[in-house]
């Protein structure tokens, strides 16, 4: 009964009810939307970077070689030789190296040159068909099989470069043999080959445009300036003129067995090579620490929110208090008690902060539901819109009952302490 | 019903009352009269156990308020006191109906629509038992809150000035239908009043100095 009262008192004053929810609904979803986010992003960005210590790859922004060849969201830095990184990879420290090359794309998604060590690596299996043997065999991530784009068994053309609309290589087709499981890596967007699809595919290519060079030098200068300008994993650079150490690749992927290597080889590499060597913790931190300057300033913007909301559920029940005064002294006359009276309050606090909390998580879902849509667009990265943030939400839960008891704590406690006898005589 | 003995109250050193001795059986009606300043609300705050006495005890249904205290004076209040003020006052989000169920599930913990609806078409105001409070005229406000007075069969209805505001022919309803209310629930009807109409109506009527 006193549950019943404390929801229709609240729904009686409906305007000082709707600015205390509406406040609440927005500091809670500001907060649960952030959580969702960081924790989201953050989980991606471990899970890609689990057991790689050092990523090998051209010289440049080491934060633009892990983002690339980790996360596939950014162009290469370039290409190096693969003999000269063979020797680094043979190294006795070395637990494992997974070479990687890009060459073409199709519609967008990189296929990538590599051994299957990279599948175990992300713990991916082939889910259908086989993985990838022959030249131009490649296995396909699950996102991109499961938005219908390639199946089973299909031949396609690549595209050069990762630009969506490049220039297609007709001479040879892929074929697609396998498709993997789900491992919520980068790997789910990408296609995976055998390094010699990736150098057969150029190699051809080469000949091509070296022909042409004979021909007409200016018009392919021209052409290949637009290359590169479409794309830095483009891999018959200007420099790619060596017919016998045609085998270049893009990055590398080291474990160590020793920790020791981790801190030594990239300035000894630097020293000796023209090649970098970059650590994903250290870019992954640096991202971190970079937007998450952003999303503090959020969270403490929805505090500040909820700070808000505290304070309106404070005044809409103090005031009430004042009109109330003899409506609580009449509940008393009518056998009610001191405790009574201290719970109506606290409940219809606690009603509005747990409405609040509920719109707030739902409304928090839909927004997370259209970033999704765009990040799926824009970034090929998927956010899973219906889990819980543990424990973040779980505090927040808490803290939005906390604020409730506290706003309504003064209130309550005056409640309490009313004196019925002189607030019915003071009529 | 109800009797008092001795009871003093004081606020302060200044303003101090000493209350004669009342007395009140089942379906019998008092009336304490006295000018303002002379101790009206206080004394039937004391009756009603709001306010704790300064000495003296006032005793209701075999039982001295002065033994109750906290949760059991709450409790007693709602099951053997029926209170009517000058001033209606309802819970305002609550109707009617909800507004006498309240009383009763407060005094006795059990929810009694059907006993509240009784109640209502006693009185005549039956049909305005899902409306708000807010949308009853003054006089089926006044029904409504002699409705919620009797709805726990009370050993005492404790009326303040119930007839004031009234012009003589509401004043005089007013009054027939508490005596009549009271007497059919066996309630003692005390009225503190500073309306000297109602004494040609009731005829046992003490006089605070």
């Amino acid at each position: 009964m006193i549950v019943t009262i404390a929801r229709k008192n609240i729904l009686h004053r409906p305007l000082n009810a709707l600015l205390a929810w509406v406040l609440l609904t927005a500091s809670v979803a500001i907060i649960s939307l952030l959580l969702l986010l960081q924790g989201q992003f953050q989980q991606k960005f471990e899970a890609s970077i689990r057991d790689i210590d050092l990523v090998l790859g051209a010289k440049g922004s080491p934060l633009q070689l892990i983002l690339s060849s980790i996360y596939h969201l950014d162009n290469p830095t370039g290409n190096i030789d693969y003999v000269e990184a063979q020797k680094w990879m043979k190294n006795p420290m070395v637990e494992s190296a997974i070479p990687l090359a890009y060459g073409d794309s199709y519609r967008g998604f990189p296929i990538v040159g590599t051994t299957p060590a990279y599948l175990e690596k992300y713990a991916a299996q082939v889910e259908q068909g086989l993985v990838f043997q022959q030249k131009f065999e490649v296995v396909v991530g699950s996102e991109i099989a499961q938005k219908g784009l390639l199946t089973l068994g299909q031949e396609f053309f690549g595209t050069h470069g990762t630009a969506a609309e490049g220039e297609e290589h007709q001479e040879h087709s892929y074929r697609v043999t396998g498709i993997l499981t789900h491992t919520g890596t980068a790997l789910d967007n990408l296609m995976l080959s055998n390094l010699e699809s990736v150098w057969a595919m150029h190699d051809h290519e080469e000949e091509h445009e070296e022909h042409h060079t004979e021909v007409d030098e200016h018009a392919t200068n021209e052409a290949l300036g637009s290359h590169a300008d479409e794309t830095g994993a483009h891999l018959n650079t200007e420099t790619g003129t060596d017919h016998e150490s045609h085998q270049e690749i893009t990055a590398v992927l080291f474990k160590f067995r020793s920790p020791m290597a981790v801190v030594q080889w990239p300035r000894m590499l630097a020293q000796q090579t023209s090649m970098q060597l970059a650590s994903p913790a250290v870019e992954v931190n640096r991202i971190f620490s970079l937007f998450g300057i952003g999303i503090q300033a959020l969270i403490w913007l929805g505090w500040a929110i909820m700070g808000l909301a505290a304070m309106s559920v404070f005044v809409a029940l103090f005031n009430a208090l004042k009109e109330r005064r003899y409506e609580l002294a009449l509940l008393r006359t009518l056998g009610g008690s001191r405790a009574q009276l201290l719970g109506l309050l606290l409940l219809e606090s606690l009603w509005l902060c747990t409405a609040g909390f509920v719109s707030g998580i739902l409304l928090s879902r839909l927004a997370l539901w259209f970033i999704a849509q765009a990040a799926e667009r824009t970034y090929r990265f998927s956010l899973d819109q219906f889990g819980f943030q543990w424990p973040g939400e779980g505090w927040l839960l808490l803290l939005t009952l906390g604020i409730g008891i506290s706003a309504a704590l003064l209130p309550a406690l005056k409640a309490y302490r009313l004196d019925i006898s002189k607030t019915l005589a003071d009529e | 019903m109800i009797q008092t003995r001795q009871l003093c109250f004081a606020y302060n050193a200044q303003t101090s009352f000493d209350f004669p001795d009342i007395s009140c059986a089942a379906g019998e009606t008092l009336l304490i009269t006295g000018a303002s300043g002379t101790g009206k609300t206080s004394f039937l705050h004391l009756l009603a156990g709001l306010l704790p006495p300064g000495s003296g005890q006032i005793v209701i249904n075999n039982t001295n308020l002065g033994q109750l205290s906290g949760r059991a004076l709450d409790r007693f209040r709602g099951q053997h006191i029926g209170m009517v003020f000058q001033q209606v006052h309802f819970v305002a989000s609550l109707s009617v109906l909800e507004n006498l169920v309240l009383a009763g599930w407060l005094a006795f913990g059990k929810k009694d629509g059907k006993k509240a609806l009784e109640l209502l078409g006693r009185l005549g105001i039956a049909e305005q038992a899902h409306k708000k409070t807010a949308q009853l005229s003054t006089g089926q406000k006044q029904r409504a809150a002699i409705a919620r007075a009797l709805i726990n069969d009370p050993a005492v209805l404790l009326t303040d000035e119930p007839t004031s505001n009234l012009d003589d022919k509401n004043a005089r309803a007013v009054a027939d239908m508490l005596r009549e209310q009271a007497h059919n629930a066996g309630a003692a009807l005390v009225i503190v009043t500073h309306d000297h109409r109602l004494k040609q109506i009731f005829h046992s009527c003490i006089e605070l100095p």
